[in-house]
């Protein structure tokens, strides 16, 4: 029974201490950190891809 | 007892059709051919984007400049997104890039096009006037 109680008083402050943590994705730059080359590739098929689909763009 | 066994059955059945119905109503607008259709979704967006209703967005789709527009704008709106997430989808996977980072380039040559006097919405910003 005092086991118990102990435990129990144990585990009560590490729940409280439990770190919350926010993982907060930014859905900013995702293009601003791919590499020089992987740009200019997406960059040419996204121009290609513009001028093929007026209806889109 | 019985009652309730034939109608579970009908259910089961009926939730059967409903299965094999989704998917085929799906490639009916797959193979339905949407290049009249996006023409005039085109023509709507434009009159909606000279209106400053419609706009570009830094994810490469088109939004709504005060929030909402009317049910045709919405519904032109909504097939250009579409036709849009399928196109960086595609240029995602010819490229190597992740189809978020397709759509942020195709948003970047996008804006540069932008006429003056249209909106913008840069990500993370708010809608600009060009």
């Amino acid at each position: 029974m005092l086991g118990v109680l102990l435990l129990a008083g144990l585990a009560a402050p590490l729940g409280a201490c439990t770190p919350t943590i926010k993982v907060e994705v930014a859905p900013i730059n995702i293009y601003a950190k791919l590499d020089a080359d992987v740009r200019v590739r997406l960059d040419k098929e996204v121009q290609s891809v513009i001028s093929q689909n007026p209806n889109l763009f | 007892m019985v009652d309730t066994v034939r109608t579970r059955k009908i259910a089961g059945t009926l939730a059967a059709f409903a299965f094999l119905a989704a998917p085929a109503a799906g490639l009916m607008i797959v193979s339905t051919p949407a290049l009249a259709q996006s023409a005039s979704a085109k023509a709507a967006v434009d009159a909606a984007k000279a209106q400053g209703i419609v706009g570009e967005q830094g994810d490469g789709l088109l939004g709504f400049v005060s929030g909402s527009a009317d049910a045709a704008t919405t519904a032109a709106v909504a097939e250009i997104n579409t036709g849009r997430r399928k196109v960086f989808a595609s240029t995602a996977a010819k490229s190597g890039v992740t189809p978020d980072a397709a759509g942020e380039a195709t948003a970047q040559a996008l804006f540069a096009k932008i006429p003056a006097g249209q909106y913008y919405k840069p990500l993370g910003g708010s809608w600009t006037r060009k």
